[in-house]
């Protein structure tokens, strides 16, 4: 809430409270730094806020109020729990506050949350002569006490969503080289996931193969779409959203998904939701293994991303690190095609790597004490072509296992070092390996050991929730869609989109 | 015309003198092998331009445009498969848009040369070092090469033969 929402606040305030606050109590009250205030807005609109003050571990809430037209929406519980959840954030373990003695629904709202009557003080409200009921809670910090706020903020923002429980999601995926496409119930239960290079479908629908062309996505998605829906048994008319990977990725291949489920949004009015790709690999996550929950940390390695994030609560991210050059998959793809196997590198090398010596040739190890969540691999790749180099000036047979060990452990090394570090800064309690190179056994073997060595749950998703995927965009667009998030008919594709923007 | 170079450092150098020189719609086209140099060259014209945002592979996007004094789209033809795809990642529109294309294995399909452009080919004489060879194509190919490489025959840590 900003000083720009005062007008609007204000004209609240009267219309909610015999005795309102004014725009000077309000200005005032924001500019304090010992006060948390939040609000809540419809169509860019302020119609509803919230404001506690706190010392120590002790906190009052202060005011509460929505607008009346927005009112048994489950406004107030989502602004009260958000509050809460923030005050606790800050070291609060207890909160107070007064309630009119016949403002029942006020009451109601406050029980739900913890809060009990301890108290009263006589004739407090002097306009009309009522009590005012003095109400404290049990320690918020509990564990008993922060699940049942989370499971309140849930019930809140299910409720404030334009769509009901269990809602059926459509979703797309068209950033890189695949098309697909999911439908999914309740962000969990996946009825139906089809992506455009499985065996089956290729058969079908006569040999179509989408590679980075746009134009090929053109040709895959209205099938795709198709068969996903009937896999499912439903139709258009029975869906309750659509999401769609608005970024990062190829641009002439994520306009395509986009423009689709643009065109689907405004023909049917269902709400758009759209989903960062790096968001859904971590979700991928969570469908495989449901311990997963935030606050994670996750390392997001493929053939176009080496991302290090941290999730500290549902829907926050921070990019703690990116690769500088080459992302992680794309430096193994480059290493085979430099030694002539084949694409992709991954699965090649760390076959081979398992015949191998890792600790043959040594290989720096980019940016591993650099400090930072930084990554660099271009150095790597060139330092295994000048071995390879060397070895074949000299006539030498590069031996090709032990350069697969090396190499792999090279980068291995860094990504667990650069993980470890993470979660130990940040604190979490879980860590996700997400994206094609999860698949990579020694890489998960590495991580695993020195994620359980710190006592951190690791999570690894199965090898067809790695590649890219729609069910992971499904189970990503259902959490936005009950947060309220929606994306406009005229939004564009964001090719470098980061998570946390 | 050929430059030597003997440390990655030297071909950034040799980026940044070239960006100064460059007008919208220019065309580097880049060929060498797997660690030759490539991105270090377009790293160093990236900077000359003023991107602030990290150089990172275009290799799986195929296409990254980054923002600076003029916009650098930056393109790597590996993964392409047949000069139809040109058309599909909407090459050459790009080639000729308000910006300065550096395209990596631009020497893959003969279409991919469009009339006016400069080619570097990049090989690898020893770890770190490096020979250009460097060609203008069309008149204004011509005229950037030549300004490029007398700009670069003022640095030191390289030998410039024009």
């Amino acid at each position: 809430m900003t000083i720009d929402d005062l007008d609007t606040a204000v004209a609240i305030e009267r219309a909610s409270f015999p005795r309102p606050w004014t725009r000077a109590m309000f200005a005032e009250d924001l500019s304090r730094d010992d006060r948390v205030w939040i609000a809540a807005e419809t169509g860019g609109r302020l119609c509803g806020y919230a404001g506690a003050t706190w010392h120590a571990d002790e906190a009052h809430i202060m005011n509460l109020a929505v607008e009346s037209a927005h009112r048994q929406q489950g406004l107030a519980t989502a602004l009260l729990s958000e509050l809460l959840e923030l005050l606790v954030c800050r070291g609060v373990h207890r909160a107070t506050l007064e309630v009119r003695e016949h403002n029942d629904a006020a009451r109601r709202l406050y029980e739900s949350a913890g809060f009990r009557a301890v108290g009263a003080r006589p004739g407090y409200y002097t306009e009309t002569g009522e009590d005012a009921v003095i109400m404290w809670t049990d320690d918020l910090a509990a564990p008993g006490a922060s699940a049942r706020l989370e499971v309140l903020g849930e019930h809140a923002a299910q409720a404030l969503s334009d769509v009901p429980a269990n809602e059926l999601v459509l979703a797309i995926e068209s950033s890189c080289d695949e098309t697909a496409a999911a439908v999914m119930r309740g962000g969990t239960e996946l009825l139906s996931s089809v992506v455009a290079s499985q065996v089956d479908f290729h058969s079908r629908f006569g040999g179509v193969v989408p590679e980075i062309a746009s134009r090929k996505h053109t040709e895959a998605i209205v099938a795709v779409i198709d068969e996903a829906l009937t896999e499912a048994g439903v139709g258009f008319s029975d869906l309750d959203a659509i999401a769609v990977t608005y970024g990062p990725g190829l641009v002439g291949a994520l306009v395509v998904g986009l423009a689709y489920a643009k065109g689907l949004a405004l023909a049917t009015g269902l709400p758009l939701v759209g989903v960062n790709h790096l968001e859904g690999h971590i979700f991928a996550n969570m469908l495989a293994d449901e311990r997963v929950a935030p606050p994670l940390v996750a390392l997001v390695v493929s053939g176009g991303h080496t991302s290090l994030v941290h999730m500290p609560e549902w829907g926050v991210y921070r990019t703690m690190g990116e690769t500088l050059d080459d992302a992680a998959g794309e430096a193994f793809d480059k290493v085979a095609k430099f030694l002539g196997l084949g694409y992709p590198g991954g699965p090649i090398i760390s076959k081979l790597a398992e015949a191998g010596n890792a600790a043959a040739i040594d290989f720096p190890r980019a940016m591993m004490h650099s400090g930072d969540y930084s990554f660099s691999l271009s150095g790597l790749k060139t330092s295994v072509i000048n071995h390879i180099r060397h070895e074949r000036d000299a006539g030498r047979e590069v031996d090709v296992p032990d350069l697969a060990a090396s190499f792999q452990q090279a980068v291995i090394d860094v990504q667990v070092s650069k993980a470890v570090k993470a979660v130990k800064e940040t604190g979490v309690g879980t860590f996700c390996l997400a994206g094609g190179v999860a698949a990579n056994r020694a890489l998960r073997q590495a991580m695993t050991l020195a994620m359980e060595a710190n006592g951190v749950l690791v999570s690894v998703p199965p090898f067809a929730l790695c590649t890219d995927n729609a069910a992971m965009i499904a189970a990503a667009g259902t959490h936005r869609l009950r947060r309220g998030d929606r994306l406009d008919l005229d939004a564009e594709a964001v090719p470098n989109l980061r998570l946390g923007e | 015309m050929k430059v030597r170079t003997y440390a990655e450092s030297t071909t950034h150098e040799l980026g940044r003198a070239l960006a100064s020189l460059l007008v919208p719609a220019d065309v580097l086209l880049l060929s060498g092998d797997l660690g030759a140099g490539k991105t270090a060259l377009v790293k160093g014209i990236a900077q000359g331009l003023g991107v602030r945002e990290p150089i990172t592979s275009p290799t799986f996007n195929i296409l990254r445009v980054h923002p600076g004094k003029l916009s650098l789209y930056h393109m790597d033809l590996y993964r392409l498969e047949n000069p139809n795809q040109l058309e599909d990642i909407d090459y050459f529109g790009t080639l000729e848009a308000d910006g300065v294309s550096c395209v990596e294995w631009g020497d893959r399909f003969s279409q991919a040369a469009p009339e006016e452009h400069v080619a570097v080919a990049i090989s690898i004489l020893g770890d770190n070092d490096r020979e250009l060879l460097i060609e203008g194509a069309g008149a204004r190919g011509q005229e950037l090469a030549a300004q490029w490489m007398r700009a670069a025959s003022l640095l030191s840590g390289m030998e410039v033969h024009l």
